[in-house]
C-alpha cells in the first residue's frame, strides 16, 4: 500500500529526514516511536504534502502512485488522511460545510456522484455517535472554541467520514486525559479493516495499550534505527529513549 | 493635462444645460454649494480626504447629466430575487417608480421635495474642510430626483423593505440623487437598499440623509456593485435621536469605483450604532470607505467593524474617524478594520482618527491587513478540499461574523450569495 524507499527531506535548510525505509501493507498498524526532535512530524507533514519541506531524495509509492508528485488534495482524495497534531481553527467555516465540501470533492475526484445532504446528514449522526462528539461541535466553526480533546476527537471523526485507505495519526494522543484517550482510539479501531492501514505516531508508549500495532519502529536523527513487535513499545517504555540515544549517537558521532 | 479648476468647469457647464429642475434643496444652499465648487475644485490625489481615489481619472472621460428618468422596467428583474418575506420597491436613475405601491399604513414612498429636509452635523469642526464635501456641494447643485422615504410613528415593519436601485443609461451619464430616509419616533424597520450593476457607464452621486427620531430602530443594509464601467459616490448622513439605534451593513462588492462617505451623529443621549462593512476590491477597482461617528451627547455608543479583502490591482480604503465632542461623556466608541490582500499588487489602506475632547470616555481602535492564513489553507486541502473552493471557505468566513450579524436570514443568504459570486478567487 505504502512503500518509503530511502526518503531525505529537509525545512529552511536543515536537514530533518536522512534515509527513511518503510513498507506498509493494506490492513496494517505500524506505530512509529521517537524522542523529540526525531523527525516523526516531519515524516507525517512530507507524506501529507506540507509545501514548507522539501524532499532531496527518496521517493514515497502510495497504492502504486508517486504520492510526492501529488497535491495535497490529490494525495487526500487518494485516500491519505492527516490527524493533525495541532488542528487548526478555522472560525466561519462550520464543520459540516467543510466535511461536505471535502467527501464531495473526493467522491468527484473518484467520479461518484454528489451525496445528497439527507444521507450525508445520516453519515454525519453516525459518525458522530462513534467518536462521542457533541451534536453542537459539529454545527460549530472548524476547531472554533473546542478543548484539546474535543479537537483531537474532531480529527478521527474527521477520518470516519472520509473513510482513508490510509491514515496517519500524528501524536494524537498529545493532551488527551485517559477518557479522551479511549474514545480516540476506540474510534480508530473501529475503522480499521483489511483494506485500511494506519501509522500511530506517539511519544509515549500509552495509546499502544488502545491500538494494538502490527509493527513498531523507532525513528531516531531522521532514520529508523530499529522495527520490531508491540514489545518493542514496552521495551521502550521500561528504558526510556537514553539507550538508543546512547548507542546511535556514538554510531553517528 | 486636466486640471482640477477645469475639470471641475466642464462637469459644470455640461450639468448646468439641464439645471433649473431642482425643486429639493433651497435656493441659498444651492448658491453656497456653488460658490464652494468654483473656489475649491473637485478633489485630485493631492486632497488628502480623496488621495486615493482619483476623481479626475474618472471623470477625464467626459459625463454628461442623465436628463431624463428611463421609462420603468419590468419587474421581473427583481422578482427573480426570490425573497418572501419582503416588501420590494423601486427606483430608476434614481427616480422613484410608483408601479409597486407601498401596501403598508405605516410606510411613506415618494420622490423627494423641498418638504424634506437635509440632515445636518454640528460639530465643533463643522465648519473644517472635513465636513466639506465637493461631491455633496455637487448633488446640491444639481440633485433634480430622488425617493423619501418615512417610517411613521411607533410602527414595526414586520417585512424588510428591499429598495432596488436600477441604473441605465445609452451614454456615460451623471446622475445626483438627493435621499431621505426618516424613522420616527419608536418606529423600527429594516431596510435593504441593492444598487444592481448598471446598465452602460454611470457616474451615481448620491446624498443620503438619515433621521432617526427618539427610541427608533432602523437596520439600514447597502448592497452596491456598480459594475466595472460605473462609479458610486455616496454620502450618507445619519442623525439619532435619544436611545435611537442605527445599524449599517455597507456590502461593497467589487466594480471600477466605490466611494461612501458615511456619517453618523449620536446627537442625545444613549444613541448607539453599528456600522459594518465588507469591500470586495477587484480588477483594477477602488472601494474607499470612509466613516465618521461623531458622538455629540453623553452615554452613547458606536462600534464599527469593517473587512476589506483586496485582489488584483485594486485599493481598498478605510478611514474611520471618531470624533466625542466635550460633553459627550461616557461614551463608548470601537473601531476595527481588517483585511486581506489576495494578491501581491493588491493595496490596503487604513486610517483610523481619534479626536477626543471629552475626559471620561473608552475608546478603541485596532487594524489589521495579511495574507489568507497558510495553516487554514494546508489543512483544508488535506481533507481533500481544491485550492479555488479551499480559498472561497475561507474568504468567506473571513465576512462571516459581519453577515451572521445581519438579522435576517433570507437576506443574509441573499448576501452571502452576492459575496461568493464577486469573489476574484485567484487573481494575482
Amino acid at each position: 500500500m505504502l512503500s518509503i524507499r530511502n526518503l531525505h527531506a529537509e525545512i529552511n535548510g536543515t536537514v530533518i529526514l536522512k534515509g527513511i525505509n518503510l513498507e506498509i501493507q493494506p490492513g496494517e498498524v505500524h506505530a512509529i516511536m521517537g524522542p523529540n526532535g526525531s523527525g516523526k512530524s516531519t515524516l507525517s507533514a512530507v507524506l501529507a504534502g506540507k509545501e514548507e519541506y522539501v524532499v532531496t531524495q527518496g521517493e514515497v509509492i502510495f497504492q502504486g502512485k508517486d504520492l510526492l508528485s501529488l497535491s495535497p488534495e490529490d494525495r487526500a482524495r487518494e485516500g491519505l488522511f492527516l490527524a493533525f497534531q495541532y488542528p487548526v481553527e478555522i472560525p466561519g467555516v462550520s464543520n459540516v460545510v467543510f466535511l461536505r465540501t471535502a467527501l464531495n470533492e473526493i467522491r468527484n475526484y473518484k467520479g461518484l456522484p454528489i451525496m445528497e445532504a439527507k444521507d450525508f446528514l445520516k453519515l454525519l449522526k453516525e459518525k458522530q455517535k462513534l467518536v462521542e462528539l457533541d451534536g453542537e461541535l459539529t454545527h460549530r466553526g472548524v476547531n472554533e472554541g473546542f478543548s484539546g480533546g474535543e479537537k483531537k476527537r474532531n480529527e478521527i471523526f474527521h477520518m470516519a467520514i472520509l473513510e482513508p485507505t490510509l491514515a496517519v495519526l500524528d501524536e494524537t494522543d498529545s493532551g488527551l486525559d485517559i477518557d479522551a484517550l479511549r474514545i480516540v482510539a476506540q474510534g480508530v479501531n473501529k475503522l480499521k479493516s483489511k483494506e485500511r492501514s494506519s501509522v500511530v505516531i506517539t511519544h509515549y508508549q500509552r495509546l499502544l495499550d488502545y491500538i494494538i500495532p502490527d509493527f513498531v519502529h523507532i525513528l531516531y536523527n531522521g532514520k529508523i534505527v530499529k522495527s520490531g513487535t508491540k514489545d518493542l513499545a514496552l521495551e521502550l517504555e521500561q528504558n526510556g529513549y537514553d539507550e538508543i540515544r546512547k548507542k546511535y549517537d556514538t554510531l553517528t558521532a | 493635462m486636466v486640471t482640477k479648476k477645469n475639470i471641475t468647469h466642464q462637469l459644470l457647464d455640461e450639468l448646468s444645460k439641464v439645471s433649473g429642475k431642482n425643486k429639493i434643496i433651497s435656493f441659498d444652499k444651492i448658491g453656497n454649494a456653488l460658490k464652494r465648487l468654483e473656489t475649491h475644485g473637485l478633489p485630485n490625489s493631492r486632497s488628502e480626504n480623496y488621495k486615493y481615489f482619483n476623481v479626475e481619472a474618472i471623470l477625464k472621460k467626459g459625463f454628461t447629466m442623465l436628463s431624463q428618468p428611463l421609462t420603468p422596467l419590468e419587474s421581473k428583474i427583481f422578482s427573480a430575487n426570490g425573497f418572501q418575506n419582503a416588501l420590494q420597491l423601486v427606483t430608476i436613475n434614481g427616480a422613484p417608480q410608483d408601479f409597486l405601491p407601498p401596501a403598508l399604513p405605516s410606510l411613506q414612498f415618494k420622490s423627494s421635495s423641498n418638504d424634506d429636509s437635509d440632515s445636518e452635523i454640528y460639530t465643533a469642526t463643522a465648519s473644517d474642510d472635513k465636513l466639506r464635501d465637493p461631491f455633496a456641494d455637487l448633488n446640491t447643485v444639481f440633485s433634480d430626483r430622488g425617493y423619501s422615504l418615512v417610517f411613521r410613528a411607533g410602527m414595526k415593519v414586520e417585512k424588510y423593505i428591499i429598495l432596488h436601485h436600477f441604473t441605465a443609461s445609452a451614454s456615460t451619464s451623471f446622475c445626483n440623487a438627493r435621499n431621505f430616509i426618516s424613522v420616527e419616533e419608536g418606529a423600527e424597520a429594516t431596510l435593504v437598499e441593492i444598487f444592481h450593476p448598471s446598465e452602460g457607464s454611470f457616474f451615481n452621486n448620491l446624498h443620503t440623509s438619515i433621521k432617526l427620531e427618539r427610541d427608533s430602530k432602523l437596520n439600514h443594509i447597502v448592497v452596491q456593485n456598480p459594475g466595472d464601467n460605473s462609479c458610486i459616490v455616496s454620502r450618507n448622513l445619519g442623525e439619532l435621536g435619544g436611545a435611537a439605534r442605527y445599524r449599517n451593513f455597507t456590502f461593497s462588492l467589487g466594480g471600477r469605483a466605490l466611494r461612501n462617505n458615511l456619517d453618523v451623529a449620536l446627537n442625545d443621549v444613549s444613541a448607539h450604532a453599528d456600522l459594518f462593512g465588507v469591500s470586495l476590491a477587484t480588477g483594477e477597482g477602488i472601494i474607499d470607505q470612509h466613516t465618521t461617528v461623531h458622538h455629540l451627547s453623553a452615554h452613547c455608543s458606536s462600534s464599527e467593524l469593517y473587512k476589506g479583502i483586496a485582489s488584483g490591482k485594486s485599493t481598498c480604503v478605510f478611514n474611520g474617524r471618531i470624533y466625542v465632542a466635550k460633553h459627550a461623556q461616557k461614551t463608548d466608541a470601537y473601531q476595527s478594520s481588517k483585511n486581506i490582500l489576495v494578491s501581491e499588487s493588491a493595496s490596503v489602506y487604513a486610517k483610523p482618527e481619534l479626536e477626543i475632547y471629552a475626559n471620561d470616555v473608552k475608546c478603541s481602535h485596532g487594524t489589521s491587513t495579511g495574507k489568507l492564513d497558510t495553516h487554514a489553507l494546508f489543512y483544508l486541502k488535506s481533507r481533500g478540499i481544491g485550492e479555488e473552493n479551499a480559498r472561497r471557505l475561507l474568504l468567506q468566513a473571513f465576512t462571516r461574523d459581519i453577515t451572521s450579524q445581519i438579522g435576517a436570514a433570507e437576506i443574509t443568504t441573499y448576501i452571502e450569495r452576492a459575496i461568493s459570486e464577486s469573489l476574484d478567487i485567484f487573481s494575482q
